[in-house]
């Protein structure tokens, strides 16, 4: 059984968290420092509201009732007792923040309070996933861990997003070429190291979460593979652009310069869109069982709620394991 | 040079990192799993391979074929967080018992799972 409402409520808070944190970004290094209000507020938004459903789909799964059984003494439980509610608690008080700062009208500053309010709030994030389980010192590294990897691909997925805009922009004829040009190298030298950072901290993760070449053969491990599969489509389409479609922008002529500008801005939607099939199947890998778990003995009279290792069976199974 | 040094760094990284635990699961029980002990516990203690939460995890019992049997509230171990332990405030009959527990990982997941003892002979 897959927890749906926690599946969504990390799809949407994952995806509003990339676009605040890609696109502040992107307005900081590439586009002068003009915090991109029109999507930073519904980004925002988006944030806080999804991090209030998780609150609620965390309170549904670990009390045993559904979401419309939840009240507030199971709420005040969660956030007051739990270690998921002490990191809860800050985020919704920092989404909240950042849709405070979203809506004020601030030039530069407000793209720097928005990007460091969203790197924390990935950090909050990565602090109530699988790399929180550990505990201790080796619990904060794996955060850490976890955080980098999750701010690595906001800054390239997220900047996608005011990329696409610009090449809007540039492929209807508006906009100084030189200008977009010089900002879509940019982008794409910071996107490469981006993604050598995603690469790097998501194998971390794996030798972490999967110790045996067997753990593949889980739910786990096929939505792992099917998120490296599409991780793998946005490399080939992020080559395409950066090897063919950029070089033409730098054509004399103008018509194929704009030509360049609108197959690049197709490209770059369609990297969205394989990017928010990415961040579906990440939402899901958060709440399956990795396999290491599977991987100690008794485990045939246990059984994961909400996952799939094991079965309830019959509990006259003896322990291997001495006291 | 740099992209030398750049690969050292990510090798050494990777290399550093080893395999965690995840979802709650049941490792060790006092009174062992299946066992039979000669006279009755007075707790439970169970131990699972990641540290758990006390406010959603639940432990009950009940003989084999009968009723539920009140047990203390359920707390973490103060010097282990992974072990749960309940009290058994009074002296179980001799008999085959039930334990059922419900545990909350720190990363929020729920498993579950039952396994039976036996008091006396
Ligand atoms: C665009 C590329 C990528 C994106 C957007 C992405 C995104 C994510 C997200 C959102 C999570 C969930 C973190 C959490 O909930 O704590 C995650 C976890 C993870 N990622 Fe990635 N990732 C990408 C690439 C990769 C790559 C290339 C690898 C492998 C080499 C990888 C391996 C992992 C692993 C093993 C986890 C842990 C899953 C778990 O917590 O169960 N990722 N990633």
């Amino acid at each position: 059984m897959i927890d749906w409402p926690l599946v969504g409520a990390r799809f949407v808070h994952l995806t509003a968290l990339m676009i605040l944190a890609g696109s502040s970004l992107f307005a900081l290094l590439i586009a002068g420092g003009v915090p991109p209000r029109r999507w930073l507020i519904p980004a925002a938004a988006a944030a806080a509201l999804s991090a209030v459903g998780w609150l609620f789909a965390v309170a549904a799964a670990m009390s045993d009732r559904s979401l419309a059984a939840v009240d507030a003494a199971t709420l005040r439980l969660v956030l007051g007792a739990t270690a998921f509610g002490h990191v809860w608690k800050v985020q919704l008080a920092l989404a909240g923040a950042t849709l405070a700062v979203a809506a004020w009208r601030g030039g530069r500053g407000c793209s720097v309070l928005v990007f460091a309010l969203a790197a924390a709030l990935l950090t909050g994030v990565a602090a109530v996933g699988h790399a929180g389980m550990a505990g201790g010192s080796t619990g904060l590294l794996h955060i850490g861990n976890d955080a980098v990897h999750l701010l690595a691909a906001a800054v390239w997925l997220g900047g996608l997003v005011p990329l696409a805009a610009l090449l809007y922009r540039a492929s209807s004829g508006n906009g100084s070429p030189p200008a977009t040009l010089h900002a879509i190298e940019r982008f794409s030298t910071m996107a490469i190291a981006a993604v050598a950072v995603v690469l790097l901290t998501g194998t971390a993760n794996l030798q972490w979460l999967l110790n045996s070449a067997a753990g593949i053969a889980s739910d786990w491990g096929r939505v792992l593979a099917i998120k490296l599969g599409l991780v793998a489509g946005l490399l080939v389409l992020a080559a395409i652009n950066r090897l063919i479609l950029l070089p033409r922008l730098h054509s004399a002529a103008s018509a194929a310069r704009e030509g360049a500008a609108v197959a690049l801005y197709r490209t770059v939607l369609f990297e969205q869109m394989v990017a928010v099939m990415v961040l579906t199947a990440a939402s899901l890998l958060g709440t399956l069982p990795p396999p290491v778990a599977a991987a100690s003995p008794p485990r045939a009279f246990q059984q994961v709620v909400g996952g799939a290792v094991g079965s309830p069976q019959e509990a006259e199974i003896p322990m291997p394991v001495a006291v | 040079m740099r992209a030398l040094i750049l690969c050292l760094l990510a090798g050494s990284w990777l290399a550093y990192t080893s395999p965690a635990q995840a979802h709650a699961f049941l490792e060790q029980a006092v009174p062992k799993v299946g066992s039979t002990v000669d006279s009755s516990p007075t707790e439970l203690r169970l131990r699972f391979s990641e540290a758990v939460e006390p406010a959603f995890s639940r432990i009950t019992l009940a003989k084999k074929d009968g009723g539920a049997i009140a047990l203390g509230p359920v707390a973490v171990d103060p010097g282990d967080d992974r072990i749960l332990v309940a009290a058994v405030p009074a002296p179980l009959p001799p008999g085959v018992y039930r334990v059922s527990w419900r545990a909350v990982s720190r990363d929020t997941h729920t498993t579950t799972g039952d396994f039976t003892f036996q008091v006396g002979r």
